[in-house]
């Protein structure tokens, strides 16, 4: 028995580690995870420095890793089993009871030198513009994160930083322009879906609920959302992949009014800000202008003279439908990809109102508002 | 990577081949191994084969024509030439920062990167030399099985050290066999799970609470951080070993036990004997015994145990807080011979297994942060001096990680081990169901262990200093 004993536990072993060996070998490499939206390592090219400097080897570590067989079921696997020791954040995601995954954001992943720099960007563009258009023209708005609209959905005890702190920092700094602050409008409404539950996004309800802050209640619009996806698991989803999670919906607000969408870097028109193919992709968010572009005009049929000018993130994706009707132009500029100069911008496309628009982690990170300096 | 490449590959040709080329193929996928992160490097590490091997044969032909003053300077020679190799790599910008800040001189860094596993091959190379020059083995006259011994990857980045005397019958006829290989593989899993699901897991623990800043962390957070990081670097670190030992029988060779349950010991004495083990007993046979050891009065043992364990904790990385830690040992130890011990044995074994604990925590603490000022306020931390005693952020750690620290802590103990040999040997004898039960849970711990390292990019390597 001994013997037969160890004969299994050579011949299980070998196996195993051959054959996934061998699967390694001869499947076929991906280029793109869907799961995980991003592009995964293709295999190095061997040069006599990359072997001498140590590089070839790491790539090619990373190489295996990306392209091992099952990645998304090995993935899956190891969530299942951290679950199954109750672990309650799993790759920077908090699993929640009433299947939220909320996206973690601790102290450290905060950077407070870059978020000190970026509110003085601001400000010092916003002094600019008012050299040229009324304060009032002027608006700012910092979107908190479902970890603090959604506190209470978190794991007991969950740790995240203190958005509301940062919110305010900024919030007093833009004290000179119309700063909206959406965070009272999120709360109250919070067990209305105002957040998807696998993607770090708000929805279009979040949105439109930022919206109706903006117009501080003067006009209520009138508004029918359209259901056109029921399938959707975003990029929280994709960081975890755990089976059990939930299947977003998204809806989007379609305005009567009529415009053409020009994107700038391709030349590229369209009748309408959503792409309706996207929603057959996995990251269906990118329904609303396909995705985040540099720079993106959109002329209406009203002709009232007023020209907005956008600075954002992907958050504004959602929340520009509802003020297309309240524009002759709106130019929105996304300064991650964006590389000309904002206030000659400004400048050249006659902009009475301008509106800056993150969501505050965004706003923390990004090393691009720099841009704004000019 | 390693797992699905490289072991497979070198797997396949070392048994496919005929005996007498297996130590070339275990020499030569060394290499290749070693090369893998650091190609130019290997040049050292082929040097340092090549001259010991030398040294070793010259020693033993001295002798033989019984010039024993060539066979002294001979070992001596290569002493200083392994140990300047270390400083140099390892030492020289520590001592150039120190210079500097005491003339308060400007003298440039070389800012070289540490071979990885330099500390582990040069110290096997100088037990080779040394144990020749003893008498106590024969120099290697093949080259190749030499080399074998010096970059054998599987305890290459991590240790265990292997003296030489050790393995020396095992290099020219070793006789793999079923049981071993089959030993080997559980070991290699055991191993492989230690590191990647219990050490990697707790580290993540250990890595948010350290990046906390130190002087607002409540008490209880302080307490838990010592503990993830005590079960961390035992887990890691053991399970490195493991993996080597195992890997080893998957060739044929039986290395020493390197950890022997640690958390157990009962006083600071026993733990290191039970911890990391090859280093221990390298610096006893080559460093406390020639320097004599308890012989030769108290005062003489005192000094003894001091310069081992500044060397010890210095052989850990080029900072003065390995330094510390080794220091602070030294200083139990000679509390515990002198008279320590003696209570610690009449106590009641509870007591003395917490004062073990307690002391080894704290060594841990100074062992895991860079600059001792980050030391003294994790110290305060950990004694009550800031302000909070726990808050959520314990109370998150603790019933999140409850089954991870339950297992970590079962894990730190023989429980098992006696628990799943009663079993086998009583009730079942070698049934089939145990077989099933057995390989079943092995399979388990290995595809659990996949998961995560395909999963995961937190796989941190600790060793990096050594």
């Amino acid at each position: 028995m001994k013997n037969k004993s160890n004969l299994i536990t050579i011949i299980v072993f070998i196996t195993l580690v051959y054959s996934l060996s061998v699967l390694n070998v001869f499947s076929k490499d991906k280029d793109f995870s869907l799961n995980e939206n991003r592009y995964l390592a293709s295999k190095p090219k061997v040069t006599i420095k990359s072997v001498f400097d140590g590089q070839f080897g790491k790539k090619f570590e990373q190489y295996i890793n990306d392209q091992f067989v099952f990645r998304d079921l090995w993935m899956g696997s190891k969530t299942s089993l951290q679950i199954g020791v109750k672990n309650k954040d799993i790759n920077g995601v908090y699993i929640c009871d009433n299947g939220y995954l909320i996206e973690q954001h601790l102290e450290k992943d905060f950077d407070n030198k870059q978020f000190e720099n970026n509110i003085n960007y601001i400000s010092e563009f916003t002094n600019y513009c008012k050299n040229y258009i009324d304060n009032k023209n002027i608006s700012v708005m910092i979107v908190p994160n479902a970890e603090l609209i959604l506190e209470e959905n978190l794991p007991k005890y969950a740790q995240s930083f203190d958005q509301n702190e940062k919110i305010d920092k900024v919030k007093l700094n833009a004290n000179d322009v119309n700063f909206i602050d959406v965070r009272d409008i999120l709360k109250s409404h919070k067990d209305e879906n105002i957040f998807y539950k696998t993607d770090h996004h708000w929805t279009t309800k979040g949105a439109f609920l930022a919206y109706e802050e903006w117009c501080n209640s003067v006009e209520k619009t009138q508004y029918t959302l359209k259901r056109v996806s029921s399938s959707f698991r975003g990029s929280l989803y994709s960081k975890v992949l755990y089976n059990k999670a939930q299947y977003d919906n998204i809806d989007l607000f379609l305005d009567k009014t009529k415009y053409t969408v020009t994107y700038a870097n391709n030349g590229f028109k369209s009748e309408s800000i959503y792409d309706f193919d996207k929603l057959k992709e996995k990251d269906k968010y990118q329904v609303f202008f396909g995705g985040n572009h540099s720079e993106i005009k959109i002329n209406t049929e009203n002709k009232n003279n007023k020209n907005l000018l956008v600075v954002k993130d992907s958050f504004a994706n959602s929340f520009i439908p509802f003020i297309i009707k309240d524009y002759e132009n709106i130019y929105i500029l996304d300064l991650r990809y964006y590389k000309g100069n904002v206030k000659e911008y400004f400048i050249q496309n006659n902009v009475t109102d301008i509106f800056i628009l993150y969501n505050i982690i965004n706003f923390s990170n990004d090393k691009n508002i720099s841009k704004l300096r000019g | 990577m390693f797992l699905f490449v490289f072991l497979p590959s070198v797997l396949l040709i070392y048994y496919v081949c005929p005996k007498k080329f297996r130590n070339l193929v275990l020499f030569v996928s060394s290499l290749v191994f070693y090369a893998w992160g650091e190609p130019v490097y290997i040049v050292i590490m082929i040097f340092s084969t090549v001259f010991d091997y030398f040294n070793g044969l010259l020693i033993e032909k001295y002798r033989q024509k019984g010039q024993l003053k060539k066979t002294k300077i001979v070992l001596i020679n290569s002493i200083i030439i392994n140990l300047a190799i270390l400083f140099f790599f390892k030492y020289t910008d520590f001592f150039i920062n120190n210079i500097n800040l005491l003339l308060s001189s400007n003298i440039q860094t070389l800012d070289l990167a540490l071979p990885i596993g330099i500390s582990f091959y040069t110290f096997q190379t100088m037990s080779y030399t040394i144990d020749v020059y003893r008498g106590e083995v024969k120099a290697q006259k093949n080259i190749i099985s030499f080399g074998a011994f010096v970059v054998l990857f599987p305890q290459l980045v991590a240790g265990p050290i292997v003296r030489y005397k050790t393995i020396a019958t095992q290099l020219d006829e070793r006789k793999e066999s079923q049981e071993q290989f089959a030993n080997g593989v559980h070991r290699f899993i055991i191993g492989l799970g230690k590191k990647v699901l219990l050490a990697n897991n707790i580290g993540l623990v250990w890595e948010q609470i350290s990046s906390y800043n130190i002087e607002t962390l409540s008490t209880a957070t302080a307490w838990i951080g010592a503990i993830a990081f005590s079960f961390q670097i035992y887990f890691d670190f053991s399970g490195y070993s493991d993996m080597a030992i195992g890997l080893g029988k998957m060739f044929g060779f039986n290395f020493l036990e390197n950890f022997n349950y640690p958390y157990i010991s009962k006083s600071i004495t026993e733990f290191w004997r039970r911890w990391h083990i090859s280093l221990g007993t390298w610096f006893k046979e080559y460093v406390y015994f020639p320097l004599g050891g308890n012989r030769g009065g108290k005062a003489k043992q005192i000094r003894n145990i001091f310069i081992v364990w500044g060397l010890t904790g210095f052989w850990h990385g080029a900072s003065w807080n390995f330094v510390v830690w080794g220091l602070y040992f030294a200083v139990l130890l000679i509390f515990e011979k002198m008279f320590l011990l003696k209570y610690l044995e009449r106590i009641p074994s509870f007591f003395s297994h917490l004062y073990t604990l307690i002391f080894v925590l704290f060594s841990w603490v100074i062992f895991a942060f860079d600059g001792f000022s980050k030391v003294v306020l994790y110290f305060k931390a950990m004694l009550g001096f800031n302000s909070l005693t726990f808050d959520n952020a314990s109370i998150y750690f603790v019933y999140t990680n409850l089954i991870l620290f339950v297992v970590l802590a079962i894990s730190s103990t023989e429980i098992l081990k006696n628990l799943s040999n009663t079993i086998i040997e009583k009730c079942l004898k070698h049934s089939a169901l145990v077989v099933i039960l057995k390989n079943a849970l092995y399979i388990f711990i290995f595809l659990s262990s996949i998961t995560f390292l395909v999963g995961d990019s937190y796989n941190p390597f600790l060793y990096f200093r050594f």
